[in-house]
C-alpha cells in the first residue's frame, strides 16, 4: 500500500518579539513530526491544547508553510510549493472543519458550497455536474429539498455533512478532520461519527484525524499519534495503543478520561502540574516537568522517537525495547 | 450506499422560505425608521426629476417680481433677481442628490479598491494606508478647497475633490473589515478549495463586508451634501449660474433682514436631506449587523 | 429528614424572540440536599444553564421566571428584592461558569478580585481577607500562591482561571454552587484535576452543587444523583448509580448507546458502528407537542401525543415517559465486533 502522505521532520516555528526591546523569541509549535499515512489508513493525532495537532493539519493543508522538513502528497513534494502549482496539488487533501458554522459562507446556498470546489477546477455546470452534486449529497445524508437553504437555516449537524459534502467533492486521497464533532451535540456526534466511518470504508479514503478524545480517537482510527509539545511521543496502531499505552503521558492522558461507571471512580494517578509555555520549552525531554518517572538523563537529551515493539514506536528513555509481545 | 438511515434531520424547523417580495416586506415593517426614511428620500428623487419638467426655469430673471415674500403667487417667495425661490430650491435638489450619490458611488469603489488590496496583499499594505494617512491628514473641506482651485469650477470636479477627501475613511473600513474576514474558516475553506484570489474577494469577502461598506456609503452621502454646499458658499464649488443650495445660501447672505426665505428654504432642504440621509444609515447599521450575528446559532 | 438546600418547585422559564416569548424551561422541580452533588445532564437548547442563572435570579434581559418556587435554605428566592439578594449571592449562593476569562474581571488583580468578595460580605480587615484568599489558594492548590494574588486573569492558563474560580466561589463557604460546564473548555487531564479537587472541596466544606454538563462521563465521576434535560423538561431524575445501570428513559438510553467509550472501560471490545438517537434536538421554537422525545423514539406510539408526566418507577427515580424501558442496560450495547 502506497503511501498518500508522507510526512518528514516536520518544522514550523512562530517567532514574535519580547517586548519593545527584548529581542526575538520563538515558539516551536512543531518539531521534528514524521509519520505516514496509507490509503484506508486512518491516523489520529492526539493531544491537549498546545502540543501542535492543528499546525500539524494546517502545515498538511499549505495553509502555512513549513519552517523546515517535507511534505510529500501521492508523491509529489508540495513543501515549498506556490501558486499555480499548489493549487493544483490542493486537490489531493482537503478539510472538514471543526466549527460547522463559521467554516460555510453566510451567503451561498448549499449547492453553491458544495459546487464551488468543483466549478474551481474547471467543471461545467451540466448535467453531469448536477448528477455528481446530487451524489455528494447523498452520501451525507442531506435531501434535494435542502439544496438551496443559507447554512444558518440548517442544524449544527447538517452543517457538518455539508462541510463533508464539500471536502468530498474533489475525490481527494487525504482527508483532513479538525475536531470534526468537538462543536456538535451529543446526539449528533454519533451520527457525524458513523459517517465518517461509513465513508471511510465505502470510498477508501485515508483521513488524517485531529481529537482531543481517546473515546472518540479508538472508534475511528488505525493509526493513534500522540503529540506533546510539538513532537509525536508516541505512535502506533490503534489496538497496540489501547491495550498497552507506554509513553508516561500517553498513559496518563488514558486514566485522565472520565470513568463510565461511578462505581469506577477514584482508581487512578492523575497528571499534576501544567503544560509548559511553549516559548520556553524544558530542556530534554518536555514532558520530564510532568512525568513521574523522569530522571537526569531526561534533562540532558531529548529522546528519540524508537520502535520499542513491532510498529509501536516511544520517545521516552524509561521505556524498554521488546523483543517479543508483552504481556500486560 | 448505506446512508439512507443516517438521513432524518426532521426537525430543523426550517419552513419554506418567503419570496423575496414577502421578505422585505416584513424587513421594512420590523423597521420602520428605514421606511419612513427611504420614502422621505425616494420623494426627495421624484422632486428632483421632476422639477425641471413642472416648473418654471430657474434662472429666468424677472426683475419686476424681485423680493417678493412667500404668497400664493409665488409659494416660496422670489429673490432679489426676481428668480422663483421655489422653482430655484427644488431644482437645487438635483444637485445635491447627484453630487451626494456620484461621490458616494466615486468613494465606495475606489475606496473597496485600496482597502481590498491593503488588506489582501501585505506588501501594499504599508504603502497604500499610509498614502491615506497622509490624505486624511488635510482637513477635508480645505483640502476639497485647494483642488477645486486646481481644476476649477463644476460639478465634475466638485465630485471629484470631495471623493478624494472621503475615500481614506472608506478605505480604512474596508481594510479592517477585510482584515477579520481574511481570518474566517470559510474563506480557508474557500483557499483549500482551491479558489482563486479574484473568486474569493468576489464571492467570499466582498459579500461579507457589505453592511459596514452600505451604512459608510450612507455618511458620505450625506456628508458630501453639506460639503458640496459650503463649498458653493465659499464660491469654490458649483458655477453661480447653477441652481445649488450652497450658491442661494451665499446669495441670501446679503438679504438676511429684507428677505429671509431665501435662505431659509434652501437651508431647511438641505439640513431634512441630510438628516434623512444620516438617520438611515443608522437605521440601516443597525439592521445590518444585528442581523448578521442572530441569523447565527 | 433534613430540609433540602435547594428546592425549584414547578419551575418556568421564557425567553423572548421575534414571534413573543418562547418557554424553554417547562415545570422543571429538583431538590438538592446538602453535601449532595446533582448533575444537570442535557444537550445545547435543553434549558440547563437558564436553569441556573434562573436560581441565582440573574437572568439576562429578555428572559423571565414565568412560574415555579426557589426556595434556598428554606428562603423563598422569589420573595426577596435586588438588596436581599445581593446579600444572599456570594455567601449562600456562588455560581461558577464555562469560561473563566469572561468572568474574571482582566483589569484587576486576582487578589483585588477574592478580597473584595470576601470583604462584600464578611465584615473583616483586608489583612484578614487577604490571609483568608490564600488560605483558598492552597485549598485549590494553585501553586506559588503568593506570586498569583498579584497576577492579572491574562497571565493564568485556563486550568489556573477556573481554580482561581473555584476559590472566589467557595470563599464565604456558600450553602450551594452553581456550576454551569465549569470544565467544558478545559483539557482532559486538568479537567480530571479540577474534579477530583472539588470532590474534596465538597466533602470538606459541605456544599451542595448543582454541576450543569452535557458529558456522561463528568456525571459519572462526580455526582450523586442525576437529572436528564430534554428540550426543556426533565425526563428522568434518580441517583447516579441507577442512572448507569438501569435508565429507563429512552432518551437516555439512547444517549448513552451513542457515545463512544474506550475499550479498557467497555470490556475490551471495540465497536464499529455507534448506535445513534436519529433526528435532532427541536429547536424551543418548535418543540412537538406531548411528549417532546417522541418523534425520535424507535417506542413512541399514539399515546406519546399526551405529556407524560414523572412516574416514580422507584423510590426516588422517576421518569417521564408512557413506554419506559426496564431491562438493565448491559456494559456494551450495540455491535461489539
Amino acid at each position: 500500500m502506497t503511501a498518500v502522505l508522507e510526512v518528514d521532520r516536520l518544522t514550523k516555528h512562530f517567532t514574535f518579539r519580547r517586548g519593545l526591546f527584548g529581542g526575538e523569541g520563538a515558539v516551536r509549535a512543531v518539531d521534528g513530526v514524521t509519520f505516514s499515512l496509507a490509503q484506508g489508513e486512518t491516523l489520529a493525532l492526539v493531544g491537549e491544547s498546545g502540543c501542535g495537532k492543528s499546525t500539524v493539519a494546517r502545515l498538511v493543508l499549505r495553509l502555512t508553510e513549513p519552517t523546515s522538513g517535507t511534505i510529500h502528497l501521492r508523491g509529489e513534494d508540495v513543501t515549498r510549493m506556490a501558486g499555480e502549482k499548489l493549487r493544483r496539488a490542493r486537490r489531493n487533501v482537503q478539510l472538514v472543519f471543526q466549527d460547522p458554522f463559521a467554516s460555510l459562507n453566510p451567503r451561498m446556498t448549499a449547492r453553491q458550497i458544495v459546487a464551488e470546489p468543483m466549478i474551481n477546477y474547471g467543471a461545467v455546470d451540466d448535467a453531469a455536474f448536477g448528477r455528481r452534486i446530487e451524489t455528494l449529497f447523498d452520501c451525507v445524508g442531506l435531501a434535494r429539498h435542502q439544496w438551496d437553504r443559507f447554512p444558518h437555516e440548517f442544524s449544527g449537524g447538517q452543517r457538518q455533512r455539508l462541510g463533508i459534502a464539500r471536502a468530498l467533492a474533489l475525490n481527494p486521497a487525504v482527508l483532513v478532520a479538525d475536531e470534526p464533532v468537538a462543536a456538535l451535540d451529543v446526539s449528533i456526534q454519533a451520527q457525524i461519527l458513523n459517517l465518517l466511518a461509513d465513508l471511510k470504508r465505502d470510498l477508501g479514503l485515508a483521513y488524517l484525524f485531529i481529537s482531543h478524545d481517546l473515546s472518540v480517537v479508538e472508534f475511528i482510527s488505525t493509526t493513534v499519534a500522540v503529540m506533546y509539545l510539538g513532537t509525536i511521543v508516541e505512535i502506533a496502531s490503534r489496538d497496540a495503543f489501547f491495550k498497552n499505552p507506554r509513553h508516561p503521558y500517553a498513559r496518563a492522558l488514558l486514566d485522565s478520561v472520565p470513568v463510565t461507571h461511578p462505581s469506577r471512580r477514584g482508581r487512578r494517578a492523575l497528571l499534576q502540574g501544567e503544560i509548559p509555555s511553549a516559548s520556553a520549552l524544558p530542556s530534554g525531554c518536555r514532558f520530564r516537568t510532568r512525568c513521574p518517572m523522569a530522571t537526569a538523563i531526561c534533562a540532558e537529551r531529548l529522546p528519540p522517537l524508537e520502535e520499542k515493539a513491532s510498529g509501536h514506536r516511544v520517545a521516552c528513555h524509561h521505556v524498554e525495547r521488546q523483543t517479543s509481545a508483552p504481556a500486560d | 450506499m448505506s446512508m439512507a438511515g443516517t438521513m432524518t434531520d426532521t426537525a430543523a424547523a426550517v419552513r419554506n422560505r418567503p419570496g423575496a417580495v414577502r421578505r422585505i416586506a416584513s424587513f421594512l415593517a420590523k423597521h420602520p425608521v428605514i421606511l419612513i426614511g427611504g420614502t422621505v428620500l425616494l420623494l426627495f428623487t421624484v422632486i428632483a426629476l421632476l422639477a425641471p419638467l413642472l416648473l418654471p426655469d430657474p434662472t429666468r430673471l424677472n426683475p419686476v417680481q424681485r423680493l417678493r415674500t412667500p404668497s400664493l403667487q409665488h409659494l416660496f417667495g422670489t429673490d432679489q433677481f426676481g428668480r422663483s425661490t421655489l422653482s430655484r430650491t427644488l431644482n437645487g435638489t438635483r444637485i445635491s442628490l447627484t453630487v451626494g450619490i456620484l461621490v458616494a458611488v466615486v468613494t465606495t469603489l475606489a475606496g473597496l479598491l485600496f482597502g481590498l488590496f491593503a488588506g489582501f496583499l501585505r506588501p501594499l499594505d504599508n504603502i497604500i494606508m499610509r498614502l491615506m494617512d497622509g490624505i486624511m491628514a488635510i482637513p477635508g473641506i480645505l483640502l476639497a478647497i485647494a483642488l477645486m482651485s486646481l481644476f476649477g469650477s463644476s460639478i465634475q470636479n466638485v465630485v471629484v475633490a470631495i471623493s478624494i477627501a472621503e475615500i481614506p475613511r472608506m478605505a480604512r473600513i474596508v481594510r479592517s473589515s477585510v482584515l477579520v474576514i481574511r481570518e474566517q474558516p470559510y474563506v480557508e475553506a474557500a483557499v483549500t478549495n482551491g479558489t482563486k484570489l479574484p473568486r474569493l474577494l468576489w464571492r467570499h469577502v466582498l459579500p461579507n463586508i457589505a453592511a459596514p461598506v452600505i451604512v459608510q456609503a450612507t455618511y458620505v452621502f450625506a456628508s458630501a451634501m453639506i460639503v458640496e454646499s459650503v463649498l458653493s458658499f465659499l464660491g469654490a464649488g458649483t458655477p453661480p449660474t447653477i441652481p445649488s443650495w450652497g450658491n442661494m445660501l451665499a446669495e441670501g447672505r446679503q438679504y438676511l433682514q429684507r428677505g429671509p426665505w431665501m435662505i431659509a428654504f434652501p437651508g431647511a432642504c438641505l439640513a431634512l436631506l441630510v438628516l434623512t440621509v444620516n438617520v438611515l444609515g443608522d437605521a440601516l447599521r443597525d439592521a445590518l449587523d444585528p442581523r448578521l450575528s442572530r441569523s447565527g446559532r | 429528614m433534613q430540609q433540602p438546600v435547594l428546592s425549584v418547585e414547578q419551575l418556568n422559564v421564557s425567553v423572548q424572540t421575534t414571534n413573543g416569548w418562547c418557554p424553554i424551561v417547562r415545570d422543571l422541580s429538583i431538590e438538592v440536599a446538602a453535601g449532595e452533588t446533582l448533575c444537570l445532564v442535557g444537550e445545547s437548547g435543553c434549558g440547563k444553564s437558564l436553569t441556573a442563572l434562573a436560581i441565582m435570579r440573574l437572568l439576562p434581559r429578555g428572559a423571565r421566571i414565568d412560574g415555579g418556587r426557589i426556595r434556598l435554605g428554606g428562603v423563598d428566592l422569589a420573595a426577596l428584592d435586588e438588596p436581599a439578594l445581593r446579600n444572599v449571592r456570594g455567601r449562600d449562593l456562588a455560581m461558577i461558569f464555562q469560561e473563566p476569562m469572561t468572568s474574571l474581571n482582566p483589569v484587576m488583580t486576582i487578589g483585588e478580585q477574592i478580597t473584595e468578595g470576601v470583604q462584600r460580605h464578611e465584615s473583616v480587615s483586608s489583612a484578614a481577607a487577604r490571609a483568608r484568599a490564600l488560605e483558598l489558594f492552597n485549598k485549590v492548590r494553585i501553586p506559588d500562591p503568593q506570586r498569583r494574588l498579584a497576577a492579572y486573569p491574562h497571565q493564568l492558563s485556563g486550568g489556573m482561571r477556573q481554580r482561581v474560580m473555584i476559590a472566589m466561589a467557595l470563599a464565604c463557604r456558600p450553602k450551594l454552587l452553581l456550576a454551569d460546564e465549569p470544565t467544558t473548555a478545559l483539557d482532559v487531564t486538568i479537567q480530571a484535576q479540577i474534579l477530583e479537587m472539588m470532590a474534596e472541596l465538597r466533602a470538606e466544606i459541605g456544599t451542595a452543587i448543582v454541576f450543569i454538563t452535557h458529558d456522561l462521563g463528568v456525571v459519572a465521576e462526580i455526582a450523586d444523583r442525576v437529572a436528564v434535560l430534554y428540550a426543556g423538561k426533565i425526563v428522568e431524575q434518580t441517583d447516579v448509580v441507577s442512572l448507569f445501570d438501569n435508565a429507563c428513559h429512552p432518551y437516555t438510553r439512547g444517549l448513552m448507546r451513542s457515545i463512544p467509550r474506550l475499550s479498557r472501560q467497555a470490556g475490551g471490545a471495540v465497536v464499529d458502528r455507534l448506535t445513534e438517537i436519529k433526528g435532532t434536538v427541536p429547536a424551543p421554537t418548535a418543540v412537538p407537542a406531548g411528549c417532546a422525545f417522541s418523534p425520535r423514539c424507535a417506542s413512541a406510539t399514539e399515546q406519546c401525543a399526551a405529556e407524560p408526566f414523572a412516574e416514580p418507577l422507584a423510590p426516588s427515580h422517576l421518569v417521564a415517559c408512557w413506554h419506559p424501558e426496564t431491562a438493565t442496560v448491559t456494559a456494551n450495547a450495540g455491535g461489539a465486533r
